[in-house]
């Protein structure tokens, strides 16, 4: 949990009724709203997830959020990432995204990087902010967050899509396992796969949940538990996950 | 022997392995309490087009999980007991 200290934010009468809806959570309330709009979000990757992710985050009042990605919308990007539209092809997907995420709501901070999440750039680009949204297409780059995150002390969300499948974990490093505790090994990305647009909502919205979740404090976070999601029988099973006592990656944290 | 004393595993395919076998689950017939090893192995019967992801040079690949029940069981433990919920799980990285 964040120790936010004396939250210096104050909310404004709009954003007071632009948040009335969530405020009125139980355990909301206009602390944990301050505790949203202070928070500081990277988002790794807007295609699938990261839109419906950045999306609702932006919706619930996160104050800055950092979008990363170096791709451009392609036209088979549009059954499932929801942030990019039809007038958005070509351009890159951290300035469509940008420009949806502040028409949805100007009190949110946007920074856009378009840069892949790399070794160097994760540590620049993670040394700010107070969680991590996995939100990558290939196992390689979610263990440059994983890494980055664990020697960090800082939690991620992974989330991934297959299909109509869908997997969830929040990892908080030193409470439970890694993502290389749970994959340890490498295996290659393929290239293309199939994936409903609508699963990658369902998922992304998970995301969303467990960071805001996480940021306010509230409820409890899915550590240690992968969720799984099947949407062919329409069914969510939680799994237990174990840490490693020889993970090459959190062993020591 | 009686059909109520044989052992019905259901095993679920999840992500590729669903596509490769062409269904999401099987439900497998023992006549004795099967281990984790002899349920992939009969799943692997059932669906041989999984042997090359789950047994490329018949060895496990490991970069598969095994869940029994809520539980992952690594390699070491295939020779326990499977109980009646099996679900074979690949590394899914898609975003």
């Amino acid at each position: 949990m964040i120790n936010w200290g004396s939250i210096v934010v104050e909310l404004t009468e709009q954003e007071r009724i632009r948040y009335d809806r969530q405020m009125l959570l139980r355990g909301w309330g206009e602390e944990a709203q301050r505790k949203v709009k202070a928070a500081r979000v990277a988002i790794a990757g807007v295609g699938g997830l990261g839109s419906p992710v950045a999306l609702y985050l932006a919706a619930a009042g996160v104050g800055f959020m950092r979008v990363i990605d170096h791709d451009i919308v392609n036209l088979s990007n549009l059954n499932r990432q929801i942030a990019h539209w039809g007038t958005d092809l070509g351009r890159p997907k951290v300035e469509s995204a940008a420009m949806k995420l502040t028409q949805l709501n100007p009190e949110v901070k946007v920074d856009a990087v378009n840069e892949a999440i790399t070794l160097d750039a994760a540590k620049d680009l993670f040394k700010d902010v107070h969680i991590v949204l996995d939100c990558l297409d290939s196992l390689g780059a979610r263990m440059i967050v994983n890494g980055e995150c664990v020697r960090r002390g800082m939690p991620f969300i992974y989330t991934a899509v297959y299909g109509m499948e869908g997997y969830m974990t929040s990892i908080v490093p030193g409470k439970g396992p890694c993502l290389r505790c749970i994959y340890p090994h490498d295996s290659p990305a393929s290239s293309k796969f199939p994936v409903l647009g609508a699963t990658a909502g369902v998922m992304g919205c998970l995301e969303a949940t467990e960071a805001l979740k996480y940021l306010t404090g509230i409820g409890s976070l899915a550590i240690g538990r992968l969720v799984i999601y099947d949407g062919e029988r329409m069914q969510f099973e939680s799994v237990a996950l174990k840490r490693s006592p020889t993970c090459s990656v959190c062993r020591f944290a | 022997m009686p059909e109520n004393m044989r052992l019905k595993v259901e095993v679920r395919l999840f992500a590729d392995l669903r596509e490769v076998a062409g269904a999401g689950s099987v439900l497998l017939d023992f006549g004795r309490p099967p281990t984790v090893g002899d349920v992939i192995d009969a799943t692997i019967a059932k669906f041989p087009a999984l042997a090359q992801s789950l047994k490329p040079n018949g060895k496990f690949n490991h970069k598969y999980k095994v869940l029994v029940g809520q539980s992952v069981v690594p390699p070491e433990g295939f020779a326990q007991n499977a109980g009646p919920r099996v679900a074979l799980l690949p590394p899914v990285s898609g975003g």
